[in-house]
């Protein structure tokens, strides 16, 4: 396989060899998949919204909090963990964001304070549900040591 | 006395049946024998067979259906002849997809025979003592090929070269520099040259999870052995490639995941596994990737961990009224959802009234005596049971409309009540994976009565989508965006209330109701003479979604509470 890598700023091009359906068969094709990011800190890639005030209590403990919204599903390898708060995407967004973290063994937290998807819990490294705050949930990120 | 005699249906490999058993074990303790309905194939595996002893009362591959009180089927990994009776059954029968589902197999297991994750204890699996004995001054990393002794299917020897990793010979030889005990187990040649505590193709799968408990940790690509380690409490670090993780990743034991990125995997059960020829996934891993990730691993495993905090809403005072309210509720399985919302329900001052339950044929034994148990002093309480009316239950996700069903059933309970001259002012239809505020009653009744002055009000719900989405599986895209907005579920949106009135001029009289798909509460035909439905935000319960699908329904009233702050609440 062959594996190409162009630099631009911060951002590297990756081209890879892919398979595209082509009538009945497959076609090799060599595209340009995907674009790797490059990071500092312990990032968090967040879902839905936070409060400020978790928001900011994450920022003093050291995560670094971005915003997932919906852009090359990848990016996520480049994070220590997923946040999924109040969710705000379609199902299949939202399977497929969920589905891609978890072959990637990338831990995926659940927080919410309203309800709790009974049959993806599999699914959670840390799952919160109700009401908590701020600090005490930071707290068990930390814990996770991720 | 004699147990209730089940049947469960299941045709697959060793490490399908290992995440099987956690189901079997569920049945088990609800105190039923199991029968298994299978297919020759799986007594020809002697893995299978070793690791199904002592499980069942009986291995067939014939089907009876009057031998069984309950037949468990699941979407997935059944015999031919068996599919027959599912679609027979269920139309929309279907398998499962995996890639799009990302629900874990265990989970579908446990779907399968009516139970949730709450009820999870650990699968059937017994090791075999060994003579192994690992060096207690170092830590021991055990390695698996990715083929394991026994594998029935015959197309997975094609299949397993997919998943193959060329470089454990490798990596024993760094472990081993590096200080580690390596021991080898699994078959096949893709262990040639590696160096350790040989156990190639020596053992059986009991005495195999017996050297794996022994072991600090497993390092294979994903395969019954990984399983196996699961069942067994020794961490496990995953070479992936083709493989779905999130559909079989160890859930006992802390994992770590290798996988190199490439946009085509994970591929397995799509086409291009089945094309694939060079497994570029799993030779982009190379030895020094996985050595990392031990490293950290081994420093900090990661176990799940799940906090639940009960949600307090504000204390209010109590409402009053002197209407009389019936409440519907069906229920079938998830039996800590139900315990919740009857606690719930007490709490959150219903005015007086009937509460109708149906037991809408749960496989769960736990569920009646909840019901039978539950009692206040100013709601009258019935219990209907519905017998199971299909003796085989498919996945019951796919059943069609069950709820309905279900709700038609306590409509006509609720109809021989009125022919025998009992009165009501509202009749409440509720789901019970539902928490509620304190009066949420109270204010839907004052918010109808103030309202339906000036408008066509049909019916009445507390619930919108300010909550998270209801728990669709792929069957239709979710409507949710800011406060305000609204989703309901077949021209309905459990839960609702509908007054007498209303209910009787709809339906002139009970007895029209029949088992049609959508005639839940007769909602359609309350819309179709231009009635609205009232939607309260914020919703005045919170929602679990342990049920349903939704749909999109007429457009409605929606209504703020803050309208109301200034409420005498006890005029």
């Amino acid at each position: 396989m062959s594996l190409f890598v162009s630099k631009s700023g911060d951002e590297e091009y990756i081209r890879q060899r892919n398979l595209r359906r082509k009538g009945i068969g497959f076609n090799e094709i060599e595209i340009e998949t995907r674009i790797r990011y490059v990071f500092s800190q312990l990032v968090i890639f967040y879902i839905g919204n936070l409060e400020q005030s978790f928001l900011d209590q994450g920022d003093i403990l050291g995560f670094d909090l971005r915003k997932y919204e919906h852009q090359d599903v990848s990016i996520l390898l480049h994070g220590s963990a997923l946040l999924l708060s109040d969710l705000d995407m379609k199902f299949k967004q939202r399977m497929e964001t969920i589905n891609f973290a978890a072959c990637y063994g990338i831990p995926i937290i659940w927080f919410s304070r309203k309800s709790i998807p009974h049959r993806y819990m599999w699914r959670f490294k840390l799952s919160v549900v109700g009401d908590i705050d701020a600090k005490e949930f930071w707290r068990e990120v930390w814990n996770l040591n991720l | 006395m004699e147990s209730e005699s089940v049947a469960v249906v299941f045709m697959n490999g060793l490490g399908n049946f290992i995440f099987f058993t956690a189901a079997l074990k569920v049945l088990k303790q609800r105190g039923y024998d199991i029968t298994l309905i299978t297919n020759d194939k799986f007594l020809s595996s002697p893995a299978l067979r070793e690791v199904s002893k002592g499980i069942f009362k009986e291995i067939t591959f014939e089907y009876d259906p009057n031998e069984y009180s309950q037949t468990f089927i699941g979407s997935w990994g059944i015999p031919a002849f068996m599919k027959d009776y599912a679609i027979h059954l269920n139309p929309r029968f279907s398998t499962i997809n995996w890639t799009n589902s990302g629900i874990h197999e265990v989970q579908h297991y446990l779907d399968t025979i009516g139970a949730s994750w709450e009820d999870y204890d650990g699968y059937i699996f017994d090791p075999i003592e060994t003579s192994f004995q690992a060096d207690p001054y170092k830590t021991t990393i055990v390695l698996s090929s990715c083929a394991v002794k026994n594998i029935f299917l015959k197309l997975n020897a094609g299949d397993k070269l997919k998943k193959r990793w060329n470089y454990f010979p490798e990596l024993s030889r760094q472990l081993i520099d590096l200080g580690y005990e390596v021991v080898l187990i699994g078959i096949s040649d893709e262990m040639d040259n590696c160096e350790g505590i040989n156990f190639i193709d020596k053992l059986s799968v009991r005495e195999t999870g017996d050297v794996i408990s022994k072991c600090d940790l497993l390092i294979a690509p994903s395969t019954a052995n990984t399983i196996v380690a699961d069942a067994v409490g020794t961490p496990v670090l995953l070479l992936e490639g083709p493989m779905q993780t999130a559909r079989a990743h160890p859930i006992n034991v802390p994992f770590s995941v290798v996988r190199n990125y490439i946009s085509c995997a994970p591929c397995f059960q799509k086409a291009t596994w089945k094309l694939c020829k060079d497994p570029v996934c799993m030779s982009n891993i190379k030895v020094g990737d996985v050595l990392i990730k031990m490293h950290k691993f081994l420093q900090k495993p990661m176990s799940s961990k799940h906090i639940y905090r009960p949600i307090i809403f504000p204390e209010e005072s109590l409402m009053k009224t002197d209407k009389k309210v019936v409440y519907l509720t069906s229920c079938f399985n998830r039996y800590h959802i139900l315990k919740t919302f009857l606690t719930s329900f007490e709490k959150s001052n219903p005015p007086d009234g009937k509460i109708i339950f149906l037991n809408d044929a749960s496989q769960d034994p736990r569920i009646q005596d909840l019901l039978d148990d539950f009692s206040m002093p100013n709601i009258e309480k019935e219990v209907l049971v519905r017998d199971k009316l299909e003796k085989m239950q498919t996945f019951s996700e796919y059943k069609v409309n069950p709820s309905i069903h279900a709700f038609n059933h306590l409509l006509k309970k609720l109809s021989a009540e009125v022919v025998d001259g009992f009165f009501f002012d509202y009749v409440l239809f509720i789901d019970p994976d539902i928490v509620m505020k304190i009066n949420w009653v109270h204010k839907m009744i004052k918010l109808y009565e103030e309202l339906s002055l000036e408008l066509k009000i049909g019916m009445v719900t507390p619930f919108n989508t300010d909550h998270l989405e209801y728990d669709v599986d792929g069957v239709s895209e979710t409507l949710r965006s800011e406060v305000g907005s609204y989703r309901l579920r077949e021209g309905s949106n459990l839960p609702y209330m509908i007054s007498c009135e209303i209910l009787m001029k709809v339906h002139k009289t009970f007895s029209l109701f029949g088992h049609k798909s959508m005639d839940i509460g007769k909602s359609e035909e309350i819309f179709s003479q231009g009635y609205q439905t009232l939607v309260t935000v914020p919703s005045l319960v919170e929602h679990y979604g342990a049920y349903g699908n939704t749909f999109l329904a007429t457009k409605p009233v929606i209504t703020s509470l803050d309208y109301y702050e200034g409420w005498n609440i006890n005029e």
